[in-house]
């Protein structure tokens, strides 16, 4: 016959399931969470933490799913955070376009830095924060995450060859944005 | 594997970037207290009192911060619309199911036998009561255990935890069994059956719960082509009249299962093998394995793991919620791909 199950052994069961969903999840986290943090800030966001706290919740809240498609985690993620920049850039996004402040200022934290180097990134970061939203996306998940067409497209939610288009869009557009300001810092 | 760019200027300009991204990158780190507010805004309720099983119309107050709060608003709205068509869905005889479900179990009528289907079909009209239930779903059993209750292939599948000892679970099923087999019956709705057995320790042979879902494993095996046949067992199992009260004298033996399961209809095969406890591992290991689904998906709920939960679409369901069972019609959206038996 079966072996009497008692409460508490019920209950230690459930601790050690529940033990292994949060420890699998704290490592995910710790792995993760810088970099979403990043890319919410590269994308533009207002509270970058925000954003990445609230992409972890969502993804805890469908964490037993999640595990279970197996290796997407990191782009469901990124997908995540994407997806809670846009929303909230289409409020933002009016304010943006009339507040005369270079967002750049809050991107780059250190103008002491004054090496070459550096003054040469934040023209290409302030450039990027001109494009608009997708071409931005385009290129941050191209060029700092590194991802291959076919992710971008399962993060940015659209086709490859639309991912294509955004990219060679986002880099005419990052051009013609260093071309105006060289040419005005000539002129100057 | 970076993209091949048109031309020069292009590739250029893209590896300048990603340089300036890198470098700018490096210079935000993680937050300290990052893990600290992740915790604080989930709010994961004390594990202690999570398994104080069960708990139907038992909500604690939520706390809920900023972002579940609009959440709570969306789904209070979708309720309040699920109210309205919960009338036309169920009907004027959707609210009696409580005298039903005591009625059906104890009567264990011969004329509910469900191999004779012309004249289950026939007298439904002279027994009211089996026009809520007509005999038409059949069950199955999974590898897991997991024992799916059906007519034919419907859109929405929900997955239903229960413990057959929990008096919260009978209590669920006066309330919504007979609209759930209504539904089933029409073809509308599966229900995936996940028993869990956390109240075995509560029950006089200690094993009840366990037992009691192998008998349910038995008859869905043997008997789940015969229409009707699990539906009633189950049925008798959570119903007032059969249900072993918590912390009472007796239970109900292996014999006594096999004896309620011929009066529901269930073959001499069936009977027999329940009566021998031929489910019991079956039984343990699938309890087991539902109990760890069920926490996983209740992991983030104030309430925590407990019976009855009903899960859609990986979620659970409020159903303490008015109008949650017509809302699974309104939002079912192929809910077939969701079954991960």
């Amino acid at each position: 016959m079966i072996r009497s199950t008692c409460a508490s052994d019920a209950a230690s069961l459930h601790e050690q399931a529940r033990a292994d969903i949060d420890a699998s999840f704290r490592t995910l986290f710790d792995e993760q969470f810088v970099t979403i943090l990043r890319l919410a800030r590269f994308l533009g966001a207002g509270d970058p933490e925000d954003v990445a706290q609230e992409t972890f919740a969502r993804a805890y809240e469908r964490w037993p799913a999640l595990t279970s498609t197996g290796g997407r985690l990191e782009r469901y993620l990124q997908a995540t955070a994407t997806n809670l920049v846009r929303s909230q850039g289409r409020h933002e996004s009016v304010e943006r376009r009339y507040v005369d402040v270079p967002v750049s200022a809050a991107v780059v934290a250190s103008a002491e830095a004054t090496a070459l180097e550096d003054v040469s990134n934040e023209a290409f970061l302030a450039a990027l924060n001109q494009l608009s939203l997708r071409h931005r996306e385009a290129l941050v998940l191209r060029f700092w995450l590194d991802l291959s067409e076919k992710q971008m497209a399962s993060v940015m939610g659209c086709s490859i060859g639309s991912v294509k288009s955004h990219v060679s869009r986002g880099l005419s557009g990052l051009r013609a944005c260093l071309r105006s300001e060289n040419e005005l810092r000539h002129r100057l | 594997m970076r993209n091949r760019h048109r031309n020069y200027d292009d590739e250029a300009v893209g590896r300048r970037l990603a340089d300036a991204l890198h470098a700018d990158a490096a210079r935000v780190g993680k937050p300290e207290d990052a893990w600290a507010r992740f915790e604080q805004q989930l709010e994961i309720p004390d594990t202690a009192d999570r398994y104080d099983l069960p708990a139907l119309g038992r909500t604690r107050p939520s706390q809920q911060s900023a972002w579940r709060l609009a959440l709570a608003t969306v789904a209070t709205v979708a309720a309040v619309v699920g109210i309205a068509s919960a009338a036309v869905t169920l009907g004027p005889d959707g609210a009696d199911s409580t005298h039903q479900i005591a009625s059906v179990a104890s009567a264990a009528a011969p004329q509910v036998r469900p191999d004779s289907k012309e004249t289950a079909a026939g007298s439904a009209g002279v027994v009211s009561d089996i026009a809520a239930d007509p005999p038409r779903s059949t069950a199955t059993v999974g590898s897991s255990g997991v024992i799916r209750v059906a007519n034919g292939n419907p859109s929405v599948l929900v997955s239903i935890f229960e413990d057959p000892l929990s008096p919260q679970c009978a209590e669920f099923q006066q309330r919504y069994g007979a609209h759930i087999r209504q539904q089933i019956a029409q073809g509308k709705l599966a229900v995936r059956y996940r028993m869990v057995d956390f109240l075995n320790a509560q029950s006089p042979s200690g094993t009840y719960s366990t037992r009691a879902y192998a008998a349910m494993i038995t008859v869905a095996k043997h008997d789940g082509d015969m229409p009707g046949v699990f539906s009633a067992f189950h049925l008798a199992l959570l119903s007032a009249t059969h249900q072993p009260e918590v912390g009472s004298a007796s239970d109900l033996s292996n014999d006594d299962l096999a004896r309620l399961a011929e009066s529901v209809g269930a073959s001499q095969v069936a009977q027999e093998a329940i009566a021998r406890g031929e489910a019991l591992k079956l039984a343990r290991e699938g309890a087991r394995a539902n109990s760890k689904a069920l926490i996983e998906v209740t992991s983030r709920l104030e309430r925590g793991p407990a019976v009855p939960t009903v899960i859609k679409d990986g979620k659970a369901i409020s159903t303490t919620q008015s109008g949650w069972f017509a809302e699974l019609f309104m939002l079912g959206i192929d809910a077939t791909t969701n079954d991960n038996d």
